[in-house]
């Protein structure tokens, strides 16, 4: 099932149970609806007392799931201070985001290591993670060290080994010998190599024709 | 009725107003309508009532037939003059709810066949938030309210609620047709006719325009910018060419006001900056003619505060710079160097003084808690926003530096810039990849939707980081792009200047020909 908020729906309160068990369904079936959960979250804000911490919770996280976009962005505006505070769940996953956000992953592994079982309890939540973790690298580096790799994803020994095998066979990683170690050679795009840009200037004719009337007056 | 009552006298003059006004309703004569309702309203409100309301709408209802439709029309102006000239009371308040939610569902349910001026109905939208944010305002000062005030806002749960106007606006949108009238041509009819169709009224047509800023707004008031800029589904804020709100200031202002405000909000920066761009480059244009319209000091007001959220934006996303009109450079650069060299050396406050005075007034939606009267509530909304505006910058905080010294090299070892950084060499991956995630952002490029965008990189400065094979050494590697500069444009730009001087030039000046005709008559004069 999915709801699609649009129009008057967006304001009738009778909605939200409806929003919340889709809440549930986006869980398990890892699917994620930007507008009904922004729905969602707006009427906790309109009436305090119907709010689920629980639920925000899961939110917060399925939006985290979503980055590189920005929709952890378009939905924290929505929740007021005191919810962010006064909840430990939540307080922590805002916590997560920000980490995330200016790429400290390091906190962020810390920080994560500390709600294990909340993070647990959505599926797919590691792996999306550690897509956008890898897509953050990819366009930065050309090649990169393999201890670096480890400490950003969070992976070690075999479990390492595994990820990296993967990720030769489908997404053009590969591995490069040098003489302070293996380095990890990532797929070539835009970011990670060096391009020189020379930007040509080209003179369209929509620019110039309305001069031409003037300049050859007297043809 | 009782000896106690007040007598009333209702100057004749206005009485005449009304009757008129009333005629005019009823025989669809647009241009003597909005005349009286811009020129002739204003007059007599600064003759008679500069300080004080009109007139009841009971005393002057014998004039206008006891018309129904006329009394809460009058009623609306009524109300929107008090609010701006006296102070209203929380009864006045709740009175003026209760005229909007009757007008609106008049207009909703029964089919009327008037019509009005559409700056009217834009103002009707206008002044209906505006009382909406009032209110709010008005409810969270609960430490300045006496008790007997308190128990009577308890009991006024129902006045001004959110969930109500939100619903009345979508009402509006939703009864009006609008949005598959704009879906199907673009919004070229209405354009052309300005909405003003023959055999058909326009009120509930331009009211569902309307509305649909007036939802852009409100959800920007509770900082919903995603669902903000959902809500004016079809207007587009980038391809303007059927768009009917240049014809009415306020409505063009508002809308990219607070679609600009969403899209930053959203670290949209290129597309804020294109909107905000848009916009002044229209007020720039539009404010002269408007000089003596009661509207032209609110223009000023909002031009300085897209000026401020402008500079904001370029100080978070240099490369917007590129996409802005020369004449709007100029302006920012008179009115905001400071600041913005400020900013670019990552200093918060500025950032701060600046959101405050330019960002819109959040309302908090909930009433406060009446029984614990500590705080005023109204902060609570503005500082959730201005908290999470500050995060962003402070996430940035230190990339301004991290460039600079990029600048200087085409090539450099991690280990050794870090040195010269002064930070550990963790510290300092992690800040080139912070660095280079905040150059990717999304940009709008087609399609009707205006939350929809590919990711685009907005940056002055590409850099990577490679490890050297042979050495086994992390570099970082800056891109050398050289631009070459575009003569196009600015030569077109100034040969159109040049040919309107050299055509004004060569008109033969009327004004010189009748002095000169008239001083050749005086002396003719004198002389005889």
């Amino acid at each position: 099932m999915s709801i699609i908020v649009t129009g008057a729906d967006r304001y009738s309160p009778e909605k939200l149970p409806q929003l919340e068990v889709y809440v549930d369904e986006q869980v398990t079936n890892r699917t994620w609806s930007l507008d009904s959960n922004a729905t969602l979250l707006r009427f906790y804000q309109f009436s305090p007392a119907s709010v689920k911490p629980a639920i925000v919770a899961k939110v917060l996280i399925k939006a985290i799931m979503q980055a590189p976009n920005q929709d952890f962005k378009c939905l924290i505006t929505l929740l007021p201070e005191r919810l962010q505070q006064s909840d430990e769940s939540v307080y922590k996953v805002v916590q997560l985001a920000n980490a995330l956000e200016t790429s400290r992953f390091s906190d962020f592994w810390n920080a994560a290591n500390t709600c294990r079982e909340l993070l647990g309890s959505i599926p797919g939540f590691y792996e999306s993670v550690r897509g956008f973790i890898a897509h953050t690298l990819v366009h930065t580096y050309g090649r990169v060290t393999k201890r670096t790799l480890a400490d950003c994803l969070k992976l070690e020994g075999a479990t390492l080994e595994q990820y990296l095998a993967e990720k030769c066979k489908s997404a053009g990683w590969s591995i490069v010998n040098t003489p302070a170690g293996e380095v990890v050679g990532l797929p070539k795009n835009d970011d990670n190599q060096s391009v020189v840009k020379r930007t040509q200037e080209l003179i369209r004719f929509d620019q110039v024709a309305p001069m031409l009337k003037s300049v050859t007056v007297g043809f | 009725m009782g000896g106690l009552q007040e007598f009333y006298t209702v100057p004749d003059i206005v009485k005449q107003w009304a009757h008129y006004f009333y005629r005019h309703i009823r025989e669809r004569n647009i241009p003597e309508i909005q005349s009286m309702y811009e020129i002739s309203f204003l007059k007599l409100s600064d003759r008679y009532y500069k300080a004080s309301p009109w007139p009841e709408v009971q005393h002057i209802a014998e004039v206008v037939d006891q018309d129904h439709v006329f009394c809460l029309l009058y009623k609306e102006m009524y109300y929107r003059h008090l609010y701006a000239r006296c102070q209203p009371t929380l009864r006045d308040r709740c009175e003026s709810w209760d005229n909007y939610c009757d007008l609106f569902g008049l207009l909703l349910t029964s089919n009327v066949n008037m019509q009005l001026p559409n700056i009217w109905l834009w103002d009707m939208v206008d002044e209906f938030l505006y009382q909406f944010q009032s209110f709010c305002q008005y409810r969270g000062k609960v430490q300045s309210m006496s008790p007997e005030e308190i128990e009577n806002l308890k009991k006024c749960d129902k006045v001004w609620n959110i969930v109500e106007v939100l619903n009345i606006l979508q009402a509006l949108v939703d009864k009006s047709g609008i949005v598959a009238e704009l879906e199907g041509d673009g919004g070229a009819r209405l354009c052309q006719l300005e909405g003003y169709y023959p055999q058909s009224s326009n009120v509930l047509r331009m009211l569902g325009y309307f509305s649909l800023t007036g939802l852009l707004r409100v959800h920007c008031l509770v900082g919903d910018y995603f669902t903000a800029l959902k809500a004016i589904y079809p207007l587009n804020l980038h391809e303007r060419t059927h768009l009917f709100t240049p014809r009415i200031p306020g409505a063009h202002i508002t809308l990219f006001y607070y679609g600009g405000f969403s899209y930053l909000m959203q670290r949209r920066y290129l597309d804020a900056a294109r909107c905000f761009n848009a916009v002044l480059l229209y007020i720039y244009r539009v404010k002269a003619a408007h000089r003596n319209s009661p509207q032209y000091e609110q223009m000023l007001k909002k031009n300085e505060q897209m000026y401020a959220l402008l500079a904001i934006c370029l100080a978070l996303c240099p490369a917007a710079s590129k996409s802005l009109d020369e004449n709007v450079l100029m302006q920012l650069r008179e009115r905001q160097s400071d600041n913005m060299a400020a900013m670019s050396r990552g200093d918060i406050d500025v950032y701060d003084s600046l959101f405050r005075d330019a960002c819109p007034k959040f309302v908090t939606s909930t009433p406060p808690a009446y029984d614990q009267a500590t705080t005023n509530t109204n902060q609570l909304a503005f500082r959730a926003q201005l908290n999470s505006f500050l995060l962003e910058v402070r996430s940035q905080q230190t990339l301004p530096q991290l460039k600079q010294y990029l600048l200087l090299y085409s090539s450099i070892a991690l280990g050794r810039l870090a040195a010269l950084m002064d930070v550990e060499e963790g510290a300092l991956r992690q800040q080139l990849l912070c660095l280079k995630a905040k150059q990717r952002q999304l940009k709008w490029d087609g399609g009707k939707d205006m939350t929809a965008g590919t990711w685009t990189v907005a940056s002055d400065l590409e850099f990577h980081i490679d490890v050297d094979t042979a050495t086994g050494r992390e570099m970082v590697l800056v891109s050398d792009s050289t631009t070459v500069a575009t003569y196009a444009p600015l030569l077109a730009h100034h040969i159109f200047r040049f040919e309107e001087i050299i055509r004004d030039l060569s008109l033969p000046p009327p004004v010189a020909a009748a002095a000169a005709a008239a001083t050749a008559a005086a002396p003719a004069a004198a002389r005889a």
